[in-house]
């Protein structure tokens, strides 16, 4: 032991003999050390200092239901809220709040430009690949989630409708259509290819991700708004071609449609010659917000980790449990869920997760593998110096990547989480009626009034609510 | 010194050059109306142009017309009604029927009367001349000319699509209805425009 002591002692020696002999050397190791450590602490640190972003006036706004306020404030504030990559996202949240707020025609122009720019943008710039592969998701501009891309038109039928444009309101529903056909494929060949490039021994812990099945693919909310458009139009027969495939997505889509059919769809078809028929469709609560889960595998032999941080979407609680119509004669209409837009938000996020989910595996695994690189150029170093360096290069880069790998959160703020329709038929005439929204405990979260509303006969009479708490 | 005053020249150019990248005016640049610009990949002007000229002619050739004209010794006279778009995305349909109609009544054949949309600003002139213009100079009321013929039509697409490849295919359909009858005097269609889109699989 003693003789071993005294052999380091001697090796010590040696070395530093050589480390005052090779002045110089060492001198460049500290200086390139400090060269490319120093950036790229300060490159993670830039990454890491994402723009704390305050919605709180907007968020107030549209929970009590102030959306031309709320709007305002979203103007205000909107080069402080978004990011030159996310104009997307401006567009769709001023789009949403315009059209809660009755402002349909500008709701139409931000949902058509946010439409415009999602098709745009699902082309990635070169420049913004790259950057995403260094760094992370977050620098490439906003593409839209594939429910906001959908929902999107029907909340410009939507508008249409209230504008008295039913030409215009059905070619947003064909829109929708053919995005929803669309979807299963979408990001097939991308995630082909992504698979391809990721390694074939995955974590088990993070293959979950690699899901990309989805269930949807077909709307009954969007069937619904069909179906009454066309009854409007007196098209009967495609009306009911319209009823038996809003049946048909609840049958085949048991997971995203677990609750019974509205009571209310056997009877839209069948109005009464002396009767007028008065629909509802309410929107309530908020879409799902994205968090981040963040994995870290441990490569056993290097001892460094590779770092996974994917986007997952989580439901957006709501107080609202049930919505009821109020007439004034005292007759009570009970609303009924047709649609949970935040499940099916969820679903169709899989395939883009799963396309994350690879793509953050390929980048991750390149950090760690520098790491690993460093690791093994310091442990066979010959010079202590060098191998500081390296050890130093190491350590950065598992900073960096630390720092570097975080999730895309990205996500417009004001969709629905679910819509209730309801419908009855009355004697042509004038109706004031209340739209409350009940918690679960059946106390009143909100009303919204509709005072002196004409019911008349052959001709759509959809009254739409909204109360997103 | 030579060296010098190259690289002020070079500054220079360079200047120049930024200074007209920066330059804040749109360019413009004016092209024929029968030039081909697919941008999008949707509906556009030369669309409109194929598919009214491909109508125009059918509806001039159709022999019905003509019959129609040798045996009432009269030119049909024809309203322009509905037409749909009944496709997915946003078309101004009235700029085909204008085009269809403007077409019709250079050719001398058909006789076009004001449309539902357009003839209520001309009765309310007809009741207001009734009060306000001259006897001689205003017109008579109940004096118009009735249509023999609706002009009516449609316009639907088909679109597949495939990542980012989508092909997208125009059915345009007009229809000239006896008012009287019922009786389908002349159908066109056109599905010439069938387009495919590809994405580009990347941008700068």
């Amino acid at each position: 032991m003693g003789r071993g002591k005294q052999r380091n002692k001697e090796d010590h020696r040696t070395a530093s003999r050589k480390v005052l002999r090779r002045g110089p050397e060492v001198l460049m190791c500290r200086r390139a050390a400090r060269n490319i450590c120093v950036p790229l602490f300060l490159a993670a640190l830039c990454v890491s200092c994402a723009t704390v972003r305050d919605f709180g006036d907007v968020d107030d706004g549209v929970y009590w239901g102030d959306f031309a306020g709320a709007h305002e404030q979203l103007n205000e504030k909107k080069d402080r809220l978004y990011a030159k990559t996310d104009t997307v996202l401006y567009h769709l949240d001023s789009g949403m709040i315009s059209h809660y707020g009755r402002f349909f025609d500008r709701s139409n122009e931000e949902l058509a430009e946010a439409e415009r720019q999602i098709y745009n943008n699902f082309t990635k710039s070169v420049t913004q690949a790259v950057g995403s592969y260094v760094v992370n998701d977050s620098v490439v501009d906003y593409a839209g989630e594939e429910y906001e891309d959908i929902y999107t038109n029907i909340f410009m039928a939507l508008n249409y409708y209230h504008l008295g444009n039913m030409e215009d309101a059905f070619v947003e529903i064909r829109r929708f259509d053919n995005k929803q056909k669309e979807l299963s494929t979408k990001y097939a060949a991308a995630i082909l290819s992504a698979r391809q490039s990721a390694p074939g021994d995955i974590d088990e812990s993070v293959a979950r991700y690699g899901d990309s099945v989805i269930q949807f693919h077909n709307s009954a909310l969007a069937r619904y708004l069909s179906m009454l458009f066309y009854r409007s139009e007196g098209q009967y027969d495609s009306a009911d071609v319209d009823r038996r495939l809003l049946l048909n997505a609840f049958a085949a889509q048991p997971q995203l449609y677990p609750f019974p059919v509205p009571s209310c769809i056997p009877s839209e078809l069948e109005i009464p010659a002396d009767k007028a028929r008065l629909n509802f469709i309410s929107f309530s609560g908020l879409a799902p917000r994205k968090h981040e889960e963040a994995i870290r595998v441990h490569l056993l032999s290097s001892g460094v980790y590779y770092k996974i941080a994917l986007p997952v979407m989580t439901d957006t609680p709501s107080q609202v449990a049930s919505i009821r119509a109020v007439f004034d004669t005292g007759e009570v209409l009970p609303l009924e869920i047709i649609e949970n837009i935040s499940a099916i938000a969820k679903d169709t996020f899989k395939q883009k997760q799963a396309l994350v989910y690879f793509r953050s595996l390929v980048r991750s695994i390149s950090k760690a593998a520098s790491s690993i690189a460093f690791n093994l150029a310091s442990d066979s170093a010959e010079d202590n110096n060098m191998g500081l360096l390296f050890s130093v290069l190491s350590l950065s880069s598992q900073v960096y990547t630390e720092v570097s790998e975080t999730a895309d959160l990205r996500m417009s703020r004001y969709f629905p989480g679910a819509a209730h329709i309801g419908g009855i038929n009355l004697d042509p005439g004038v109706y004031s009626f209340t739209v409350e929204y009940l918690d679960a405990g059946r106390r009143l979260v909100a009303s919204e009034r509709f005072e002196n509303v004409y019911v008349g006969p052959d001709r759509l009479n959809l009254v739409e609510s909204v109360c997103l708490k | 010194m030579k060296s010098v005053r190259f690289l002020k020249s070079s500054f220079f150019l360079f200047l120049v050059l930024v200074i007209a990248g920066c330059s804040s005016a749109p360019k413009v640049t004016r092209v024929s109306a029968d030039t081909v610009t697919d941008l999008s990949g949707y509906w556009n002007d030369t669309d409109v142009r194929i598919v009214a000229e491909s109508l125009i002619n059918g509806c001039l050739a159709s022999p019905q017309i003509a019959n129609f004209t040798r045996e009432n010794r009269a030119l049909p006279v024809v309203i322009v009604g509905t037409f749909q778009n009944q496709s997915d995305e946003h078309i101004d349909t009235s700029i085909l029927t204008k085009r269809m109609e403007t077409a019709l009544i250079n050719s001398g054949k058909v006789d076009f009367v004001a449309s539902a949309g357009e003839r209520g600003e001309l009765r309310t002139e007809r009741e207001e001349q009734q009060m306000w213009a001259s006897e001689e100079s205003a017109k008579r009321l109940a004096n118009e000319t009735g249509a023999d013929f609706m002009l009516i039509g449609s316009v639907k697409t088909i679109i597949d699509q495939a990542g980012s490849k989508a092909t997208r295919t125009y059915y345009v359909y007009a229809e000239l209805i006896d008012v009287e009858t019922n009786r389908k005097l002349w159908v066109g269609e056109n599905n010439e425009i069938k387009k495919i889109i590809e994405r580009p699989p990347a941008r700068f």
